[in-house]
């Protein structure tokens, strides 16, 4: 009896050390967009210990001799799930790891990579700017999701670092790494590959998700979206949301515009920064996701931009 | 500002700043009892000592703030008034008290019964989950308080603005403007707006690893016609770029003036000419 109980227990905790093994080593659920495209969806609410953090898209490309991955996640975790299955389901080896912005759920998963002896790739404002603020975000992301989840996370601060648009030819692909300036956060880059014609925008696109203006260049962004919208495309795969068409792009402008435009004719005609936020709907965007937190936030974030205008900087 | 008071600043930052983790969630278990703050009895004790303050007095004033603050640096606070700036009683000072804050007694207001109304609305920074304050003091003695509870999230903080050398170039900058039509003998809404950092000393810049030296606006001193409407001692709990809406009375023709000093003795000053109508009664 006492020897049945023992194997049980010893079985029962054999299955779990096999059961932990297989969820890491699972891959992510993938969209494939043909052509070696992949999207590794994320959540379009905020970070929270039930998505743990995984907030927005990461996606990878396959090239003849390598594929490159697009953000490496929210944890170490995260990060390496992405580069299993990048490379379970590219059946190529990761060869570099692209930083559209220096987001938190950009980057957090970039130690995944380096311990591989992956080079990471920003533009050099993004990584000045993940430098500066991200040990920041890793402890208050650790205080919202716990030491478990973020175990093994720590800031990686990408060394290959350009300072504009180029093309890159790693893994035998060659991709346009595009940066229009300071948009949704200083060093944006998105990421065009000509051969299939798909866009991955990072944060300057957001589809069914309130795009979010605190590190932003309105103008800048405003901007960035008309050069996008320029190219040929077949899909846009934005920072938030799933894979869409060319309309994604102007729907961003358009939510832009459209709070801006509000915004500034509150605060001209005398609304105070309270009275303008609780005031600043935009009844067209109500939908979308997070519209109840991120809107009230680009609302201020805006008022105080027109307001600092009448200083004339 | 001397080094010894900079010194006692980063000491009070340390001492307040370092324990933040477990600050956070042990202030929002008391979230629903201001009473029971303990900063809050400190200042209570050496303000007040053992007078009796009323509170809730939504008959005498309503403070106002988003319980989930946008930013925390830029925290909007409104505080309403319900009773006439009469001669015979008036309030006569406004303290706006944030808890948690390193220097919890954020701004003291001073009125007269020129100011028509004793209305404030401002920006904060707020350091973590906190009680905020408003505490009115009659010109007979009577206290009045109005209590809100705010969320500053973490997060990260947002990217250093594009170029600091244009926002020194600012420094001291103001405008004053009126908001809406001016009736003689009513209560004129007016807006007080001051380009300045408003630095704390508390705030590292991540470049450098130093702490950006304190330099914040102390002292505003708002005239019109001569006579006081509002005073107010402030310091660096006041968000960047202070920004101050209130009220004045007034009878005639005048100068609107506002005065503005700050911790390096620097002195600005805005006036702005109002012609106020009859009203048409």
């Amino acid at each position: 009896m006492v020897k049945w109980m023992a194997v049980g227990l010893v079985r029962s905790a054999v299955l779990l050390i096999g059961l932990q093994g297989v969820a890491s080593a699972q891959p992510l659920p993938s969209v494939d967009l043909g052509g070696g495209v992949y999207v590794l969806p994320g959540s379009t609410n905020e970070a929270s210990p039930a998505n743990h953090g995984e907030v927005g898209n990461a996606g990878f490309i396959v090239g003849p001799r390598g594929t490159v991955v697009i953000n490496t996640g929210a944890s170490y975790h995260h990060g390496r799930r992405i580069l299993e299955t990048a490379e379970t389901v590219g059946g190529k080896p990761v060869v570099v790891a692209i930083i559209t912005q220096p987001l938190q759920e950009f980057i957090m998963g970039s130690a995944a990579f380096a311990e591989r002896g992956i080079p990471l790739l920003a533009h050099e404002a993004a990584a000045r700017l993940i430098a500066d603020r991200c040990e920041t975000c890793l402890r208050n992301l650790t205080r919202l999701l716990g030491e478990d989840a973020m175990r093994g996370t720590r800031v990686v601060v990408p060394t290959r670092t350009l300072p504009g648009s180029t093309d890159i030819d790693d893994g035998g692909r060659r991709l346009r790494l595009l940066h229009h300036g300071w948009g949704s956060t200083p060093g944006d880059l998105a990421i065009y590959d000509p051969s299939t014609a798909t866009l991955f925008a990072g944060a300057l696109v957001s589809s069914g998700r309130i795009p979010e203006l605190r590190d932003a260049d309105v103008d800048g962004w405003l901007n960035a979206l008309q050069a996008l919208a320029r190219l040929p495309l077949r899909t846009v795969v934005p920072g938030y949301g799933p894979p869409a068409a060319r309309d994604a792009i102007a729907q961003v402008g358009h939510y832009i515009e459209l709070t801006g435009t509000r915004v500034r004719a509150l605060q001209q005609g005398g609304a105070s920064l309270y009275e303008a936020v609780k005031a600043a709907d935009v009844t067209e965007f109500a939908t979308w996701d997070l519209y109840a937190v991120l809107h009230p936030r680009n609302a201020q974030k805006l008022y105080l931009h027109y307001e600092a205008d009448e200083f004339g900087r | 500002m001397n080094i010894l008071r900079r010194r006692l600043i980063t000491l009070i930052a340390l001492a307040l700043v370092l324990p933040s983790g477990g600050g956070a969630l042990a202030q929002s278990a008391d979230s629903d009892d201001p009473e029971a703050s303990p900063m809050w009895q400190q200042v209570r004790n050496s303000l007040f000592q053992g007078r009796t303050i009323t509170s809730p007095a939504d008959d005498v004033l309503v403070l106002d703030a988003p319980t989930r603050a946008e930013d925390a640096a830029i925290v909007p606070i409104s505080i309403r008034t319900r009773l006439a700036q009469s001669d015979s009683r008036y309030i006569r000072t406004l303290y706006l008290m944030i808890d948690n804050n390193p220097s919890p007694l954020g701004a003291t207001f001073h009125f007269t019964p020129n100011s028509g109304r004793a209305d404030i609305e401002t920006r904060v920074r707020v350091d973590a989950y906190t009680h905020v304050r408003a505490i009115a003091e009659m010109s007979d003695g009577q206290l009045y308080m109005s209590t809100r509870f705010v969320k500053a999230s973490g997060g990260c903080s947002a990217p250093p603005g594009k170029d600091p050398q244009a926002a020194l170039s600012t420094l001291g900058r103001m405008r004053l403007r009126v908001e809406g039509e001016v009736i003689a003998n009513r209560p004129a809404l007016a807006q007080l707006m001051i380009s300045h950092p408003n630095h704390s000393g508390l705030a590292m810049d991540q470049l450098t690893r130093h702490y950006t030296p304190a330099r914040y606006v102390r002292k505003i001193l708002v005239t019109y016609a001569g006579a006081p409407v509002l005073s107010a001692d402030v310091d660096f709990s006041i968000s960047e770029n202070p920004n101050f809406r209130f009220y004045f009375q007034p009878g005639g023709k005048g100068e609107l003036k506002a005065e503005v000093v700050d911790t390096e003795d620097q002195r600005f000053e805005s006036a702005l000419a109002v012609a106020p109508v009859k009203a048409a009664n």
